[in-house]
């Protein structure tokens, strides 16, 4: 990448969504370099979905259980596995036969363990942020989303150097940016959902202390409703995706208080999220709307590298690393 | 949740038991094993394939179409291999855009894929416009046999007119174009009924060939003049021996790969594929499976049923312009003036156009995503990938993608002879591009190793050399010697037209440009394209 941006520029790159991979969450923090950013903001959704299993037997390992189960021969195989779950956001753990069993019929301690996972690879992911970028100075913003545990905000707020954004105005070279990680309601029940008027009561809070719309950046994990942005899969009452005539039919599922915010406060940036397979760019008035999707569990990070100037990008593209 | 089930299992390989998943929102992919199957069927383009069943053995004297069929699909195997791999690999929309950008530049990438992606578009056009051409004028020169109305054969004869053809075909692509701007939901649903009226109409084709009779046949087809003078006909015009020969089987494959072996189209939605490792490979694997059972049990049912002679001669004599029948030399004619009966004549020529329609609809949705694509990747402007809050869909890219099969259409029709040119001589350039696909798959093994190593890719070797470079390696020297066969026999395969290969050479040097142009702009705002497109360091 040709140098750094110059003068009044600033260039951002943004990711979201990487849901506990941590072959993400390192290629998040060698963003900065690689493409030489002032700064990186990672989006909510920042825990994984998935526990897994490995249960010690017979002098080597089982993945999985039943017919499907997968046996695992060697130490080395052994680390390959787990290097290859947790690139895909899930959290391996290894476990004797007796507390697979205890887990297994022990529904909170499951739970619990899951949980402990999770804020776990937080913890070691802000120390490995504070590792790689203090020295650089680059400042890295990491903001919880929905599907992100309440605990998870705390942790980023006990990071050395990592910011969590959310909830106040920030400031990322010389930008003023708000951030809110919490989405409208989902058909999941996840942690961290509100009402559209709840949303919006908190992004017009966060938005009245701007001074500069024009230059903010709004960093806010759901995007706009009916923005081509928030395009996913309509579901029936179970939960599965309404088919007809063999495709599955796609409705906006974005958030109108966070669509009303961008086009009352019409700030220079929308970083958005939340809806993997809407990887794409959207101007909704004079402000540049961008999700840059998703691919977690493929390793891949998905994200945006954005050249800006005081109240204008001058420069912008979606990339896959 | 099932969704979570699925995508786990999707990147472990399989094992659902033993994962425990909390509640969480997230990705749902869409396209099952048989919307991949269906894809690729439609690009195989069955009937391309049925077409090619005549036309062949006009081309090359001797020809086993049947066999050829089998061999085209064996040999195809190596480059769908390497095609669904790739994608299993890397389970991203963008198929060779992205293989080829990894494993060797982005600028390689974007150039294969959008010579691809043009000549799809190409081929959509060629396509499409076998309905007023073969498809419309088989079925009613059959009706006018079966009512004896002249009606019927004077509409056969105007459908396939210039100005026919342009308002048929130009209104099957303006109504998908139109479908897939306004009502998207229902133009994949209009491609599937269409997908399953072209299965349906093979095997319509294959029962009916089981009950044709050939002496039966000889009596009907006298209202046009007899099969033993077609066959004496075209031997006297200077048509080969009918007897079998290996060498023009093997030669027509250079053709009939054009219909048979492009069947790697889910790889460019290998995003939106449930367990793509798995589904992305078979999809293809099945599709060619289908086309290929169905073309040879067809193309051998014929010779059994019309004769091998008189199939050969058929088409000869229509190349020379001496066919009797006032309706090209087409497999659904021939079963009409066999077997005369209304409802079998409208039903094939249903299951004909329905199969022929139904590929403008992927060419629309190519087209348009990659567009999308590369103007997400800052190489086309950011216009092209604006998407309508109105309608959700990016009508700009789907106008263009129209615009072009229009204007590709009109040239099918008012310069049939330049554009055929440009398709024999594009068809060389897309099997030159293939063999680039194979080039990265050899290279893939070292280029990136961690990717290849995470990868459900086997890891077996040979000789110290990975299998998956071995069969890219097989992979590109194929699609080589396709080139050099086309070239080498440019006389029959219409490769070698100079006024058509400058026309690909220059949309392949514009397609380059456009890439350096994007490049050196994104430059001078302090963006580096070839950075962006390539892997992050994970360590």
């Amino acid at each position: 990448m040709p140098g750094r941006s110059k003068g009044s520029q600033l260039r951002i790159f943004f990711a979201t969504d990487v849901h506990g991979s941590e072959t993400c969450f390192r290629k998040f923090v060698n963003a900065a370099t690689a493409y030489s950013a002032d700064a990186i903001i990672l989006g909510g959704d920042i825990t994984g979905k998935q526990l897994v299993l490995i249960v010690q037997e017979n002098g080597g390992w089982r993945l999985g259980a039943g017919r499907t189960a997968e046996r695992i021969e060697s130490q080395d195989a052994l680390e390959a596995t787990r290097k290859r779950l947790s690139a895909a956001g899930m959290y391996p753990i290894l476990l004797s036969f007796e507390e697979e069993q205890a887990l297994a019929s022990d529904s909170q301690a499951l739970d619990e363990r899951f949980k402990k996972e999770r804020l776990g690879r937080v913890e070691s992911w802000m120390i490995l942020a504070d590792q790689r970028l203090r020295d650089l100075g680059i400042p890295c913003f990491v903001s919880p989303g929905n599907d992100d545990d309440k605990d998870v905000a705390e942790i980023i707020n006990n990071a050395a150097w990592v910011e969590n954004p959310e909830g106040r105005v920030v400031d990322v070279g010389g930008h003023e940016m708000i951030s809110w990680g919490w989405s409208n309601h989902t058909p999941w029940d996840t942690p961290r959902e509100q009402s559209e008027s709840d949303i919006g009561d908190h992004l017009t809070a966060m938005a009245s202390q701007v001074h500069d719309h024009e230059a903010a950046i709004f960093n806010l994990h759901c995007p706009p409703f009916r923005s081509g942005l928030d395009s996913a899969p309509e579901l029936d009452a179970t939960l599965k995706p309404v088919v007809r005539g063999g495709h599955v039919d796609m409705v906006p599922v974005g958030s109108t208080a966070v669509r009303d915010a961008i086009q009352k406060y019409q700030p220079l940036l929308g970083l958005h999220g939340h809806i993997h397979e809407c990887r794409a760019m959207k101007r909704i008035g004079r402000s540049m709307c961008i999700n840059p999707g998703s691919d977690y569990y493929t390793g891949a990070l998905r994200g945006a590298i954005l050249q800006v100037s005081r109240h204008k990008v001058d420069a912008w593209t979606l990339t896959t690393g | 949740m099932s969704e979570l089930s699925q995508t786990s299992s999707a990147a472990m390989g399989g094992a659902i038991g033993g994962f425990y998943a909390r509640k969480a929102s997230g990705l749902v992919r869409q396209l099952s094993l048989r919307d991949t199957i269906f894809l690729n069927i439609c690009f195989i383009s069955i009937p391309l394939g049925l077409l090619y069943i005549t036309q062949l053995s006009g081309l090359f004297a001797g020809v086993s179409v049947g066999l050829a069929v089998i061999l085209a699909g064996i040999i195809a195997l190596p480059h769908l291999y390497v095609y669904g791999n790739f994608a299993g690999a890397m389970p991203r929309s963008g198929g060779d855009y992205l293989s080829i950008s990894r494993s060797i530049h982005p600028f390689v990438g974007f150039v294969v894929n959008s010579v691809f992606t043009v000549w799809q578009i190409f081929s959509v056009a060629f396509i499409i416009n076998f309905v007023p051409l073969f498809a419309l004028p088989a079925m009613f020169q059959t009706l006018a046999i079966v009512t004896g109305d002249q009606q019927w054969a004077n509409l056969a004869t105007n459908v396939s007119s210039q100005n026919g053809q342009i308002l048929t075909s130009g209104a099957m692509v303006l109504i998908i174009g139109l479908l897939m701007i306004f009502n998207q939901p229902l133009a994949l649903r209009l491609f599937g009924v269409l997908m399953i009226l072209s299965l349906l109409g093979v095997v319509i084709t294959v029962g009916a060939l089981l009950f044709v009779d050939q002496s039966h046949f000889a009596q009907n087809f006298s209202k046009f003049g007899s099969v033993s003078k077609v066959v004496s006909d075209a031997h006297a015009a200077g048509e080969g021996s009918s007897a079998f020969n290996l060498g023009a089987t093997f030669l027509s494959i250079t053709i009939l790969f054009g219909a048979i072996g492009l069947g790697q189209v889910s790889s460019y939605v290998a995003g939106e594929v449930r367990r793509p490792g798995r589904a992305i490979l078979q999809g293809m694997l099945i599709a060619l499976a289908i086309a290929c059972v169905g073309l040879a049990a067809i193309a051998f049912l014929a010779d059994n049923a019309f004769g091998t002679d008189f199939m050969n001669s058929s088409q000869f004599l229509a190349n020379a312009g001496k066919w009797p029948v006032p309706a090209t030399p087409f497999i659904n004619l021939f079963i009409g003036i066999a077997l005369p009966n209304v409802w079998l004549a409208g039903l094939l020529g249903i299951a004909t156009v329905g199969g022929i329609w139904a590929v403008a609809v992927p060419g629309y949705l190519m087209g348009a995503r990659n567009m999308l694509a590369y103007s997400f990747d800052r190489v086309l402007p950011t216009k092209l990938s604006e998407v309508s809050d109105r309608t959700h869909t990016p009508i700009i890219a789907t106008v263009i993608v129209g615009v072009i099969m229009m204007g590709l259409l009109a040239g099918w029709v008012y310069s049939a002879t330049a554009f055929t040119a440009v398709i024999s001589a594009g068809g060389a350039i897309v099997f030159g591009t293939f063999a680039i696909v194979g080039i990265s798959a050899m290279l893939f093994p070292y280029r990136q190793k961690a990717m290849f190593n995470d990868s459900p890719i086997t890891k077996r070797k040979v000789g110290g050399i990975p299998v998956f470079s071995i069969l890219g390696a097989v992979d590109a020297a194929l699609m080589i010697l396709y080139v050099i066969l086309l070239f080498a026999n440019g006389s029959t395969t219409g490769a070698t037209n100079r006024t058509a290969l400058i026309f690909m050479a220059v949309l392949v040097a514009a397609l380059a440009a456009v890439w350096v142009i994007a490049w050196a702009l994104a430059r001078r705002r302090g963006l580096d394209l070839s950075v962006v497109q390539g892997e992050l360091p994970p360590e």
